[in-house]
């Protein structure tokens, strides 16, 4: 039964072994750390310990597909206290001097404490100049209370890009229970745009650096001759897709009004532009923000901080005819022999819809020129709503482009299942998909979605993934990680494409036109116009176009509010933005020379 | 009576504990004394004293007693086990604490008692052979049932202390070493995984020949490191393409707190700090400034050795190792005095169990081990732990008093 070895002097010998070794171990561990002085404690006599200093990482730069700096970090001051060394009956005076709220400072260093009385909590950023010497020189009075130099956004671009770049933001209460251990309070965040998507690659690491600190809390020296600092890591760089110039152009034929403008490179879905108006000034927050502005800004009835281009979901109007056209040509339910005779009105289910005018008779493709409704009307009914929704899911309608902004609405693609659920099954009926066939009614958008739309029918059917960071350049080591982007094939054959196209160069060019705003002399320019009927106000208008007509560079859409019929304002802006964005050089030699020769094989985990 | 005491008690042992006990009472009484917690050193000294009775009156228990009930308090504190999962209370982000009627305890400090006394049982019992592979099965699955219930907790220092009853155990029983070995290299594989793909390599291959030198049958030799050798290229493969950069850093910052210096690594390098400035003779009791400031956090549990460290300094530290050493080789005498295999075996999973605390919780506080939050027998603060200390002690008294016995 026993087993030979069971307990056999070897055995025990092994185990009595293993025990020694252990204690040994433990021993010379002691030896190392209380006799053998390794780590300097300063005087003998002191007590020692230690303060811990936490470096701020460079947050990365961005830069536009030129390489022109957009966003930059310059040094600003910060206030910090170490709750364990202050005084709490300094608390007013302290208020004083900072000219703070005492109530404002307590909850700091309640949150501060909560994490641990060692670590300096930040009490006042971004501290003025012109006040700093006042403080300084009153800051010796109190125990505890410390100045750092942080580093804060500054916004040094021709272009605004406010909605792109977004700002950043001292951490919220909220965003540190679900951001994860690396934050703590007082930490800058992104808080919208890039610099909330890229946040874990722009913010980089922080570093520490321990102090000795003797009982009366004054410095003695490095601990432990900074063996056990850690450095920072600054964060990478993001190169973007954006021209600027053509950015701040956009943004400057927007201001005063209330829209978007989303322009894309039909060849690989990088955002050229994207602008929203009204905007704001980024560097509002990159420091130290006033309650004031950030009321005025959250408050102000025109929602500055909202990003229209990525986030408003407006009826497409005309510009969606393509959608149905594209449907009803694919499935060969018509071809362009097939016509409708317009008389300026259409009766269905006892309701009158009406037509822009009396359009005569007209085929698929001068419909579109016209901007026909009667014909959709029509056509509508021929090719049903299921295939409706079809082709619309194919052009990325209802669903997020997933470009890398977090603000993104996916808009509203109707189909019978969500009519179903919205008004009740069999509670609806055919007469509310009439609105549909010229793109009104329950039907949404965003400018991004219509951007890309225009880019898929210009580039025959190629579906990238809208996106604005080109590579992330790390910041040390100089290595370059280009972004990965989905694309896809719209299932659309090449012959129905050039019937689209060809409808979108007559909106511009053909005698029946309703975008003739959009031509520019020397270059072939397609378009669509379309208008968003609003139930509370002028309606919408839209326009989409792309040029040149043969191989296109650009596809863009320009959305303002409350402007009314999408070929007089609209159109005109984005002929500038075309004619501008053309005439460029092709791409910046520097940009073909990284886009061809760094780490192809670079990728980063996005 | 007299002759009781002459011939059955083991009176070294029991003094080695009961020294240890005061020392644990009086560093508590430190480690709150500015904090205004005079009821810990209260409910310390009640635990101690309760926990020398305790180990007393198992001490008295017949001979075959532990024995014979072995897996019915198994069974009981499994039951336990399961039940706080379900009903627990969270006490600092894990479920191991249960209550009744006011007073809490954590079952997963007795289940260790428990399942040291199941294998014990298991093993020594006829047939049970360990040149068959289906015992050793059965052996890694009594240690592993309440070692998976208590990771589920999460209590992971704690279920860790389970692979210090398994191994110990199955060697002391006879295991083939190679045996011993093999099952041992895949947690040494991984660890060395999370420190390098270097380290792995060397591992690896040291393990390969280790294999061959103990294993008489080549083929079977062969086998175990091609096993091996396979194991440590899926972690390589697992930890380098599988985990997200995030997961690295955690398993990181387990390893060597010292990278996460706002978190774990705070923690750690205050500990070091505070037994550091100790030097030869310490501060003196109730004068260590890292202590009474209340550098260290949770001084009176987990960080309790840097109360010595700081205040007793290296020579103070010394003597307490000493007495975790002597205890130590006093269980280890008694596991080769006594007559059955069962007591045997608990007594060196005992050994084990107590050196494995010791050894990781000093660790944790002079950057020897990571932290993993498991007390230091007799002295952190904390009932459960103590009394299971006792418990164990009683174990061992018992066991000496029947050492003749078959």
């Amino acid at each position: 039964m026993f087993d030979p070895d069971f307990g056999s002097n070897v055995r025990a010998f092994v185990v009595r072994m293993v025990i020694v070794a252990a204690f040994l171990l433990i021993v010379f561990k002691l030896w190392d750390l209380q006799l053998a002085n390794k780590i300097s404690y300063g005087k003998k006599s002191e007590q020692i310990t230690t303060r811990v200093i936490i470096r701020q990482p460079l947050r990365g730069q961005i830069y536009d597909r030129n390489g022109n700096v957009m966003v930059e970090n310059d040094p600003s001051y910060t206030i910090s206290i170490i709750p364990h060394e202050f005084k709490r009956s300094q608390v007013a005076e302290l208020a004083q001097l900072l000219q703070m709220d005492t109530l404002d400072i307590e909850r700091r260093i309640k949150t501060g404490m909560e994490i641990s009385p060692f670590f300096p909590v930040k009490l006042k950023r971004d501290i003025p100049f012109s006040a700093l010497t006042t403080i300084e020189e009153n800051l010796r009075q109190f125990s505890g209370v410390y100045f750092d130099i942080e580093p804060k956004r500054v916004y040094v671009g021709k272009a605004r890009a406010s909605h792109i770049l977004g700002f950043t933001k001292e951490i919220s209460e909220n965003q540190l229970a679900t951001m994860g251990d690396y934050y703590k309070p007082g930490d800058i965040v992104g808080y919208s745009g890039l610099e909330a998507s890229y946040e874990t690659i722009l913010r980089g690491e922080k570093g520490y650096q321990f102090l000795a600190v003797n009982a009366r809390g004054q410095v003695v020296g490095d601990f432990n001759n900074g063996k056990d600092d850690i450095a920072s890591e600054d964060g990478s760089d993001l190169y973007l897709t954006i021209d600027e110039g053509l950015q701040a152009m956009a943004e400057s034929l927007l201001v005063g009004r209330r829209g978007a403008v989303v322009a894309l490179d039909p060849d690989n879905g990088a955002v050229l532009a994207m602008a929203s108006a009204p905007d704001y000034d980024p560097s509002i927050f990159s420091g130290y923000t006033s309650r004031e502005d950030w009321d005025r800004l959250n408050n102000d009835p025109d929602h500055p901080l909202f990003n229209r281009a990525t986030l408003a979901t407006l009826p497409p109007g005309s510009t969606f005819k393509m959608v149905l056209a594209s449907a009803a040509l694919q499935n060969d339910i018509v071809n362009d022999d097939w016509t409708i005779h317009c008389t300026g009105s259409f009766l269905y289910g006892g309701r009158i819809f009406k037509c822009h005018g009396a359009h005569g008779t007209v085929n698929i493709i001068e419909a579109i020129e016209k901007s026909c409704n009667v014909f959709f009307y029509n056509l509508m009914l021929k090719v049903g709503f299921d295939d409706w929704t079809k082709f619309g899911s194919l052009f990325g309608f209802g669903q997020k482009t997933g470009i890398d902004l977090k603000e993104e609405n996916p808009g509203v693609l109707p189909s019978p299942e969500y009519f179903d659920r919205v008004y009740g099954k069999n509670k609806w009926t055919n007469g509310y998909l009439i609105s549909l066939a010229i793109g009104q009614g329950e039907v949404s958008a965003t400018p991004l979605q219509m951007a890309a739309y225009t880019m898929a029918i210009s580039n025959y059917g190629k579906y990238f993934q809208p996106h604005l960071v080109n590579y992330i350049r790390d910041h040390r080591t100089g290595r370059i990680y280009y972004t990965r982007y989905s694309e896809r094939q719209i299932p659309i054959s090449k012959e129905v494409f050039d019937q689209l196209r060809q409808a979108m160069y007559l909106v511009v060019n053909g005698p029946g036109g309703t975008g003739h705003a959009a031509q520019i002399p020397g270059i072939e320019v397609a378009g669509k116009t379309g208008t968003a009927q609003n139930p509370r106000g002028k309606d919408h208008a839209w326009f989409i176009a792309f040029a040149p007509y043969d191989h296109p560079r650009i596809a863009i859409c320009v959305m303002i509010e409350n402007a009314g019929f999408g070929g007089a304002v609209a159109a005109p802006i984005a002929a500038k933005l075309i004619k501008y964005y053309l005439s460029e050089p092709a791409m910046s030699p520097q940009q073909n020379e990284l886009n061809g020769a760094v780490a192809a094989n670079a990728e980063i985990a996005n | 009576m007299f002759d009781f005491f002459k011939e059955s008690f083991d009176l070294k042992l029991f003094l080695i504990a009961v020294a240890l006990g005061i020392l644990g009472a009086a560093v508590v009484f430190s480690a709150t004394f500015n904090s205004g917690l005079h009821e810990y050193f209260v409910r310390d000294v009640i635990w101690q004293i309760s926990g020398m009775v305790i180990a007393l009156v198992i001490m008295f228990l017949s001979n075959r007693y532990l024995q014979s009930s072995a897996y019915f308090i198994y069974a009981i504190t499994i039951l336990l086990l399961v039940f706080i999962l379900v009903a627990g209370k969270r006490v600092a982000g894990s479920t191991s604490w249960l209550g009744f009627f006011g007073i809490g305890g954590q079952p997963s400090e007795f289940a260790k008692v428990a399942t040291i006394l199941a294998l014990s049982k298991f093993l020594s019992e006829k047939g049970n052979d360990l040149q068959e592979w289906q015992v050793v099965v059965l052996s890694t699955a009594i240690v592993g049932f309440p070692m998976l219930l208590t990771l589920a907790q999460p209590d992971l220092g704690t279920s860790i202390v389970y692979m210090a009853i398994l191994f110990p155990i199955l060697f002391w029983a006879g295991l083939q070493p190679v045996i011993v070995v093999a099952l041992l290299a895949p947690i040494v594989v991984v660890i060395a995984e999370f420190t390098g793909t270097v380290p792995m390599i060397v591992t690896v291959v040291a393990f390969g020949i280790l294999f061959l030198v103990l294993s008489q049958r080549k083929l079977f030799a062969v086998t175990l490191s091609f096993v091996i050798v396979s194991f440590g290229l899926f972690m390589e493969y697992f930890y380098k393409k599988l985990l997200a950069p995030h997961q690295q850093k955690r398993i990181q910052v387990f390893l060597n707190p010292n990278i996460d210096p706002q978190g774990a690594g705070y923690n750690a390098l205050q500990a070091r700090v505070a037994i550091g400035s100790g030097g030869i003779f310490g501060k003196g009791y109730l004068h260590g400034a890292q202590t009474q400031l209340r550098y260290v956090p949770a001084q009176w549990t987990d960080f309790i050795f840097t109360v010595i460290g700081e205040e007793f300094g290296f020579v103070g530290a010394v003597l307490t190792l000493l007495l975790f050493a002597s205890l130590l080789f006093r269980g280890v005498r008694i596991a080769e005095l006594v007559k059955t295999k069962f007591a045997s075996l608990s007594a060196i999973g005992i050994v084990s169990v107590l050196l494995f605390h010791v050894f990781i919780n000093i660790g944790m506080t002079i950057n020897l081990a990571p932290i993993i939050g498991i007390p230091l027998p007799f002295v952190s603060y904390g009932g459960s732990s103590i009394l299971s200390d006792w418990v164990m002690i009683g174990i061992l008294l018992n066991f000496y008093a029947n050492r003749k016995e078959h």
